[in-house]
């Protein structure tokens, strides 16, 4: 009998177009502007993570069904290889809280996998974890989380409609503010960066589980696809977990030829939270040029729900904070 | 039993009942979470929190009207109810409500974006 996980909830997006980056070719300095044009359409980013490696910056991008028209060109015309793709139906089950558990995503994804559900991306806000799949699926995808999770028992709504007395309103809260107001800044230095490449298929299978066995916990994940049938996930832990982490890796990597894994950067990580992120403008477009301009390169990025994290190399968590400060205000 | 005291945290903002939450276990009380308001009516009914850290835009039931029934209500009345009020001035696209003029029982109100810090010191005040 498999232990069930418990939840607070899990929620479902609308219809959202995802756009994959595969590109040597897309310099950061490309990247932040095409994250101007889809400002200035006053379009929010659901969902944005990015990490640079093997020589090409790899670049996930969610934007609403609705949306996307407005930039379609602007994308198109950064799409340079046929690895690189847009997925026009695509939707996110968010499940919360994730309470930084390792086994809550190797349960999931076992989850997922079993039932043949594909998976295009996942992304961590501090509190949830954002599984993309495609949009018709989302359904049958919860189906199989219920496998291995378990709800409370009046969890809110999976398509939530907020009531204020007997009326539905709009909760997309639309704004662009000179300073983002923020609950508050955080930078976690010295985290370890785990790097894996790994065919979805290994992932589902029953030894991954033994990841999460001593309820270890995860600081952020995100995971890209690579190409059609592998996954590039980022995975930063404290170093206090590296020893054993690297040694049950390392035990997983001698059965499995087709992993790779690299495990020996150090980063720091810089996170700041604020209301409305979701849905507001802006604040991904403004917190990459600043990065930029300040000369400071990222090595991964996911911003997704309320939550932006940027990571950054080891020693210069500080200078991204201070840099990331001048756009932010706390009131 | 443990002998800290309860507060309920109740927001559709997944993120920020998470923030709340790491600051009052810090804090030393004990942290019990919900996302909407017909959720949190049945955490109040196992649980009998002393606080209610509660936002007013829900799914299911808003926090004006949970706030309300449990003022009005004989068994609730005296738990202290603590509102998260929402939205910036800047908001304009939208027709999310202000309730502007709207009177609570609550007893103390917070705008968002909260100061942690400072919401901690109204949490302490009110208990």
């Amino acid at each position: 009998m498999v232990d069930t996980l418990r939840l607070g909830g899990i929620k479902l997006s609308g219809e959202l177009v995802q756009i994959d980056f595969h590109e040597s070719r897309l310099s950061a300095e490309k990247f932040t502007s095409l994250l101007q044009k889809v400002a200035a359409a006053e379009i929010a980013i659901p969902h944005l993570h990015q990490a640079r490696g093997s020589g090409e910056l790899q670049s996930t991008l969610c934007l609403s069904l609705e949306d996307f028209p407005r930039v379609k060109g602007a994308v198109d015309s950064l799409l340079h290889n046929s690895r690189s793709r847009i997925l026009p139906a695509v939707g996110t089950i968010t499940l919360f809280p994730h309470r930084s558990a390792v086994n809550l995503f190797i349960s999931v994804v076992h989850a997922l996998a079993g039932q043949h559900i594909p998976l295009h991306g996942i992304s961590t806000s501090v509190s949830a974890l954002v599984i993309h799949t495609d949009y018709d699926l989302l359904d049958k995808g919860v189906e199989a989380i219920l496998t291995v999770c378990e709800l409370p028992e009046n969890h809110t709504p999976l398509r939530p409609v907020v009531l204020l007395g007997d009326q539905a309103v709009e909760t997309v809260a639309v704004y662009w503010e000179p300073k983002i107001r923020i609950y508050g800044m955080d930078v976690q230095r010295g985290l370890c960066h785990y790097l894996l490449h790994c065919p979805e298929t290994v992932l589902n299978h029953e030894k991954w589980r033994s990841l999460g066995k001593n309820q270890e916990k995860f600081r952020l994940l995100t995971a890209h696809k690579e190409d059609e049938n592998t996954l590039r996930c980022n995975l930063l832990v404290e170093k206090s977990w590296r020893d054993s982490l690297s040694s049950d890796l390392q035990t997983l990597l001698a059965d499995e030829p087709t992993l790779r894994l690299n495990c020996d950067e150090y980063v720091d990580m810089v996170s700041f939270h604020g209301p409305h992120f979701q849905d507001r403008f802006g604040i991904a477009e403004r917190v990459f040029t600043a990065l930029h301009e300040a000369g400071i390169s990222l090595v991964l990025s996911g911003c997704t729900g309320t939550s932006v994290h940027v990571v950054v190399a080891a020693g210069e968590g500080d200078s991204a904070a201070r840099c990331l400060e001048q756009l932010c205000t706390i009131p | 039993m443990s002998d800290k005291q309860l507060i309920l945290v109740v927001d559709d903002d997944t993120d920020l009942v998470e923030m709340i939450s790491m600051k009052l276990e810090s804090e030393n009380f004990q942290v019990a979470k919900a996302y909407d308001g017909v959720e949190a009516f049945e955490k109040i009914k196992e649980e009998k929190p002393a606080l209610i850290i509660l936002d007013v835009m829900m799914p299911r039931k808003d926090g004006y009207v949970l706030c309300d029934e449990l003022k009005n209500s004989d068994e609730y009345k005296d738990i202290v109810v603590v509102l998260l009020t929402a939205v910036s001035d800047a908001v304009s696209s939208t027709n999310y409500t202000h309730m502007g003029g709207k009177t609570t029982l609550a007893d103390d109100f917070v705008p968002k974006p909260i100061d942690l810090d400072k919401l901690m010191e109204i949490v302490k005040d009110n208990l």
